[in-house]
């Protein structure tokens, strides 16, 4: 590809991003029924019952500075929204089982938790941050970790081993680095993930990488819906700004929001400070989700908030004319052929 | 009583093992046509004496707790992960991550095992008769390792407690680990575990290594 290529794809992914919301609000053609759920489950199998009523994961420890009773606000919001979080069982002890979100067993590939670990979750996510798809490029004698899963094949064998010892009643994800997604996610959709996480390096700032992660997240989409399987949950944990980008990230094909990286990208500054807490910062992301939309303020009840939170979102997607979490992608494509003509724009490939 | 694992599939066999084990009849169970397979006996909970004839594959014996096992042939890698009891011996060789992250029990290998062997060990017991490859013990915790013949590079990195016997030499040690004289009462320990793993020794020639305490 050419540089001048490079700049218009680029531009074009960039007007996307900022058109996508602004296409004309369908507004008068929604029926006055109820906001529809924008549920989804992570599950592939018919014992698997996971289902996410809302697309907002966080992960432990949500920032390095979190204090327990921060974390147990956190889980509380997620758990009145919907939401899920990636934690170790143990972290959570002190979560009352009342307002425990549905977990998500955080499990390094190279590593071998306690059985209870894996046996108490709702889903368990293998992270395969070296993912040696082509084992050939990782060099090990720079690794921290000596690598016990040095190829594919015996990531899909772990896998299977993890099925095996929880009965195959639990959902087994994947998360891999963004970087390959083209030869990542065929092949973790062929040794039947039932859901991926992207995971976003850490450390790059929000503004360059929105590109590449939005990128990746259409490439994942675009892999999952040749491998036949369009629906596959893909969980993004990409760096976000606002409301706004998080319905984008949801147009271009996420089916969930992995919300600690906007706590730790969004407002480094502040964190530093420590001015703000991290539900102070989701008070933020909704305040500025209702700001885009004209939709009065939620009130000071936090558990109002993240239902509001919630209701915006799916705001934002029926202002796009979607009106299921599962439609998303063939929206999408109306969607993208919109704001192509719109902006005058040549569609990629054509 | 024989089974012959050809005809089944990994999760297939295991359930049939579970059921075998669970019949008051079984006193042992021979498991003929081992060729490798892969996931072979996960999570098994039952005493009773288990032979398999034959090499196996990658995360036999995952997380096994009270089994009495003996593998004649070779085992591949992760053999005896995360085990939390019993006793696994393999008559043969061990691939990578022999015994890596065991808790509790034993598992002994009569020939050599390669990389990461005993690895983030949490309190099991691992016996090499031969050698061992790069980085045995990384991030033990717990337990003890026996090295019948040399180590790999870097042996005991990031290990934060347990004890490793090693016999011969190591291609290169971790900084941080430092021989301890063995009393007496060390060596005796040595010998009933190598008893245990079926292997006679006074333990004279081994050298003891431990974390340096401050």
């Amino acid at each position: 590809m050419s540089d001048s290529d490079s700049i218009q794809r680029t531009t074009f992914i960039d007007t996307l991003l900022d058109e996508l919301i602004l296409l004309p609000p369908a507004v008068e053609s929604l029926p006055p029924t109820r906001v529809p759920s924008p549920s989804f489950t992570l599950g592939s199998r018919p014992q698997h019952r996971f289902t996410l009523r809302s697309p907002f994961v966080s992960r432990y420890p949500i920032t390095r500075s979190a204090k327990p009773e921060r974390i147990e606000q956190v889980c509380q919001w997620l758990h009145d929204v919907g939401g899920a979080i990636v934690s170790p069982a143990e972290a959570l002890a002190h979560i009352p089982v009342a307002s425990a979100p549905m977990r998500i067993a955080p499990m390094f590939v190279d590593h071998w938790p306690e059985l209870v670990e894996l046996e108490s979750a709702d889903a368990i996510e293998l992270q395969w941050l070296a993912s040696a798809s082509d084992s050939n490029q990782i060099d090990e004698s720079t690794l921290a970790w000596p690598l016990e899963i040095t190829s594919s094949a015996m990531l899909a064998k772990k896998m299977e081993l993890v099925r095996q010892i929880t009965d195959d009643q639990v959902p087994v994800g994947v998360a891999v680095p963004i970087g390959r997604v083209q030869r990542d996610i065929p092949f973790l959709i062929k040794i039947g993930v039932d859901f991926i996480t992207l995971i976003m390096p850490r450390g790059l700032a929000i503004t360059s990488p929105r590109h590449g992660q939005a990128l990746a997240i259409m490439g994942a989409r675009k892999c999952a819906t040749e491998a036949h399987q369009p629906l596959k949950p893909i969980l993004c944990n990409a760096a976000f700004r606002n409301g706004e980008d998080c319905a984008k990230l949801l147009g271009l094909g996420a089916s969930g929001l992995l919300v600690d990286d906007w706590f730790d990208h969004a407002h480094p500054e502040r964190k530093a400070a420590r001015e703000v807490s991290n539900y102070h910062l989701l008070d933020e992301l909704s305040r500025s989700i209702a700001r885009s939309l004209d939709v009065p303020e939620a009130n000071d009840s936090r558990s109002d908030q993240a239902t509001q939170l919630k209701e915006e979102l799916v705001a934002v997607l029926k202002r796009c004319g979607i009106q299921h979490m599962v439609h998303l992608h063939t929206a999408l494509a109306a969607a993208t052929q919109n704001a192509a003509v719109q902006t005058g724009l040549p569609l990629i490939g054509r | 009583m024989n089974l012959d694992i050809r005809q089944l599939g990994s999760v297939e066999f295991n359930r049939q093992i579970q059921i075998l084990t669970e019949k008051p009849d079984v006193s042992a169970i021979e498991v003929v046509g081992c060729d490798g397979q892969d996931l072979v006996g996960l999570t098994l909970n039952s005493p009773i004496p288990l032979r398999f004839q034959g090499s196996l594959g990658d995360y036999c014996f995952a997380a096994s707790q009270r089994a009495m096992i003996e593998v004649h042939g070779d085992i591949g890698s992760a053999a005896a992960l995360g085990i939390r009891g019993g006793a696994i011996v393999v008559r043969g060789n061990a691939a990578d991550s022999f015994g890596a992250f065991g808790k509790s029990g034993l598992a002994s290998v009569y020939g050599r095992a390669g990389d990461r062997c005993a690895v983030g060990l949490r309190g099991a017991e691992i016996v090499v008769r031969g050698n061992v490859g790069a980085d045995a013990g990384f991030f033990m915790h717990d337990g003890t390792l026996v090295i019948g013949g040399s180590a790999g590079t870097s042996l005991g990195a990031q290990m934060v407690g347990g004890t490793i016997f090693l016999r011969g030499e190591a291609a290169s040690v971790a900084e941080h680990l430092h021989v301890v004289r063995m009393k007496e009462s060390d060596r005796f320990q040595l010998s009933l575990l190598m008893l245990k793993a079926g292997i006679k020794s006074t333990g004279v020639e081994f050298r003891m290594y431990r974390v340096a305490r401050s």
